[in-house]
């Protein structure tokens, strides 16, 4: 008995090793539930193994259970440039992320600076270097700026929504690099504020847009990913007041912002439902209100938060605790000094959040108050950058089916 | 004091299996069996053998929620360990007990069985699937080829 049990576990144990051919043969049904639970790229590179791996993950409606099923956040990083930053070691103590550098539409279009950069090279060529060090800092330093900006509206369910370009938007999935670009707007007013959300009743992806002449935002139009077209909502009308007319943040199914009302000159946040296609207001804590400071929408773990984005350094941020409920605003205070802070999202230990702060991506523990800044290697953000947090997925913004 | 009840399963090659009904219960395939009222004289499973079937209500009993809504006396750290446990076992039973987990309906072990084929397969190459699996090629090297082209990004 006891050498039939031995010799049992050896074989167990060699087979756990080896590929061995399958007795028994799973049938389609289940071969998708276990493709649903595979990461974004393994799915990709199976999908030469048979047709049947190929269909099966190729349709919208895999794409949505595969997002639902298995999360994978990640962070996109705009400096001149998009790149991919996986987080998933942090907890290990790892310190250093690796960029990876994204291809996206309109990549390589030259900036507008491009020419001037181009010039500079090449007369510093002619005249002779002063020094190789100089030389080679300066090529490093123009190189930087000659491709465009690329601006983050927003990422919700599986897409982010970005602008490579002046006045031109894609829904873009930094996973399978899959793009759509929204349809072109003539420019009305002078200026212009966006946010991106998912609509889960409709299934849809919606791009909301504010315009402002100079003093005064005016009105929102929306954009619906299953019409592929804009349509004017409302009128508003509220202060235009800083530069720097921002995208909207979303949180909780809505896209807000904060804006100061023109009776009473007092600062509200204003949320748009993004199923609803309604405005909203909220009130913020009364020290929010005040309307010499700037205030920049966030979302803290899933809680509407407000940043005080003015030039003098501050530790301080307000978070509404319980979404809608004016009296649930608190004062979080941060062991952390900045002019401009971001949360990002929090990573596998829930009280560890990422943020971008004036120059880095901070990892902050809310519980210990701990703190570090995180080494990116493979980018070079001291041209200034931005960040994004998203979760890797499947969908396609080309195949969005228009049926449940 | 009332006994709970007892339901039979009759494996395909005639072992007889006694489970309590709130381990049986997990199986949503018995579940609608016993409410339709036909378990009178035990219920045949004529696809799962004893080997298997005997492991599938290994899984039941220790994943039990009592009535009380009390889960097994195992933590959940603890049914993590003996799930990891469970599933350590070779290719072919892990393919059964997915089967035998689909046709009688018992969702955790069903999710618990691909979750694991699916880590197991995470790294492999084409090939190497198509061993796992059994399956062939059916693309011609130019499909192949375009395929590859177009997930680009996976590759990378």
């Amino acid at each position: 008995m006891a050498a039939t049990t031995r010799g049992k576990r050896r074989r167990e144990e060699s087979a756990k090793e080896e590929i061995s051919p399958a007795s028994s043969e799973l049938p389609p049904e289940i071969i998708r539930e276990i493709l649903l639970r595979l990461p974004a790229k393994s799915i990709g590179r199976f999908r030469c193994v048979a047709k049947l791996f190929c269909s099966l993950s190729s349709d919208p409606g895999f794409a949505k259970s595969h997002l639902d099923l298995t999360v994978h956040r990640k962070l996109i990083v705009s400096a001149y440039n998009l790149y991919a930053l996986d987080f998933d070691g942090i907890g290990e103590g790892v310190t250093d992320l690796v960029a990876v550098e994204l291809n996206y539409p309109l990549k390589e279009v030259p900036s507008k600076y491009d020419e001037i950069i181009q010039r500079i090279i090449r007369e510093r060529g002619v005249l002779g270097c002063r020094s190789v060090v100089s030389d080679e800092m300066m090529k490093l330093n123009t190189e930087l700026y000659r491709r465009n900006w690329v601006q983050f509206i927003g990422y919700s369910n599986g897409l982010v929504c970005m602008s490579p370009a002046d006045n031109v938007f894609f829904l873009y999935n930094p996973t399978t690099r899959d793009s759509k670009r929204l349809p072109d707007l003539a420019r009305v007013e002078a200026h212009e504020t966006h946010g991106f959300g998912f609509d889960d009743l409709t299934n849809d992806y919606k791009v909301v847009k504010l315009v402002a002449d100079t003093h005064r935002v005016v009105g929102a139009s929306v954009y619906s990913l299953k019409t592929n077209s804009w349509r004017r909502i409302c009128d508003l009308n509220y202060k235009r007041d800083f530069e720097g007319f921002v995208a909207g943040m979303n949180v909780n199914g809505a896209v807000h912002w904060v804006f100061t009302r023109q009776e009473a000159n007092k600062r509200v946040v204003l949320a748009f439902d993004v199923k609803t296609e309604e405005f909203r207001e909220m009130p913020l804590p009364g020290e929010a209100e005040d309307v010499s400071r700037n205030f920049l929408v966030n979302d803290l773990s899933g809680r509407l938060c407000v940043v005080d984005i003015c030039f003098q350094e501050h530790d301080d941020i307000w978070v509404m605790n319980e979404y809608g409920v004016a009296s649930s605003w608190s004062r979080i205070r941060i062991r952390l000094l900045f002019t401009c802070l971001r949360p990002l999202c929090s990573t596998k230990n829930n009280d560890e959040v990422l943020m971008e702060d004036d120059d880095d991506i901070v990892l902050y523990n809310f519980k210990t108050d701990a703190w570090r800044k995180l080494r990116i290697r493979g980018a070079n953000l001291r041209g200034g950058f931005e960040t994004h947090s998203y979760i890797e997925s499947l969908i396609s913004p080309n195949l969005y089916v228009v049926e449940n | 004091m009332s006994t709970s009840k007892k339901i039979v399963l009759k494996s395909s090659d005639g072992h007889i299996f006694e489970v309590e009904e709130a381990v049986a219960l997990q199986s949503q395939t018995i579940a609608n069996m016993i409410e339709d009222d036909c378990v009178e004289n035990g219920i045949p499973i004529s696809n799962i053998n004893g080997e298997i079937l005997a492991k599938v209500i290994a899984y039941c009993k220790k994943h039990v929620v009592l009535p009380d809504g009390d889960t097994s006396s195992s933590s959940k750290e603890d049914l993590k360990d003996w799930d990891a446990e469970f599933m350590n076992t070779d290719q072919s039973t892990l393919f059964d007990l997915i089967l035998a987990a689909n046709f009688l309906n018992v969702k955790d072990l069903l999710d618990l069985g691909c979750q694991t084929v699916a880590d197991m397969i995470t790294g492999k190459t084409p090939e190497e699937i198509r061993t796992v699996f059994n399956i062939e090629n059916d693309f011609t090297p130019a499909e192949v080829e375009e395929i590859r082209k177009e997930n680009q990004w996976a590759f990378e």
